[in-house]
């Protein structure tokens, strides 16, 4: 089991708990917060840093 | 609970740190914090169309900003000479270390850090409200 392979049972486990999470808005907000972080996480996660990758990271303000 | 996922996201964070390159791990970092602004983006986007000077609205502004700046950082600390045939950080090669902009980029990572922290406490206690 390497450090990738850990990170990435990390990402799960977090993802599971905040699926199972009852539903309601307080909870039912929150993980989609913390899915949306974990899910922008595995996208990058054991790749090499590049200038496209970070540049598609930019916040662009929408209003 | 929410504590607890916010614990475990944390520590995935202090994870990254211990496993990785800094500029993946300031990269990943960033991207973290990316996935739960551009969540909060989104279920803001209306109230904040339609009035942009709202507490929460300013708040998401500056953690974007903050982001941004992270971003500069992250650049310039891969903008070093390339090593091997490996192509310029710049037009696409892989990331060549600046050691002394290493400070600079982890001061701009706390900056992100600190700014998105109190977006997420201030989310918390609109959560609560409602």
């Amino acid at each position: 089991v390497n450090a990738l392979n850990l990170i990435t049972l990390a990402i799960t486990v977090i993802e599971g708990v905040a699926a199972a999470i009852p539903g309601g808005a307080i909870a039912g907000t929150i993980a989609s917060e913390i899915l949306a972080a974990t899910a922008a996480i595995r996208k990058t996660v054991g790749t090499e840093t590049t200038k496209a990758q970070l540049e598609g990271m930019r916040f662009k303000p929408s209003w | 609970m929410k504590t607890l996922l916010l614990f475990a996201v944390t520590s995935l964070c202090l994870c990254l740190t211990a496993c990785q390159p800094t500029d993946r791990t300031v990269r990943d970092a960033i991207a973290g914090e990316t996935g739960f602004l551009d969540q909060a983006v989104k279920d803001h986007q209306t109230a904040c169309a339609a009035v942009p000077t709202t507490v929460v609205c300013g708040a998401i502004n500056r953690a974007g900003e903050a982001r941004n700046v992270a971003i500069d950082a992250i650049e310039a600390y891969c903008s070093g000479i390339p090593t091997g045939n490996n192509a310029a950080f710049q037009v696409g090669g892989p990331c060549a270390p600046v050691k002394s902009a290493q400070a600079t980029l982890a001061a701009s990572l706390a900056g992100l850090t600190s700014t998105i922290k109190d977006l997420k406490a201030m989310l918390a206690t609109e959560k609560v409200s409602k």
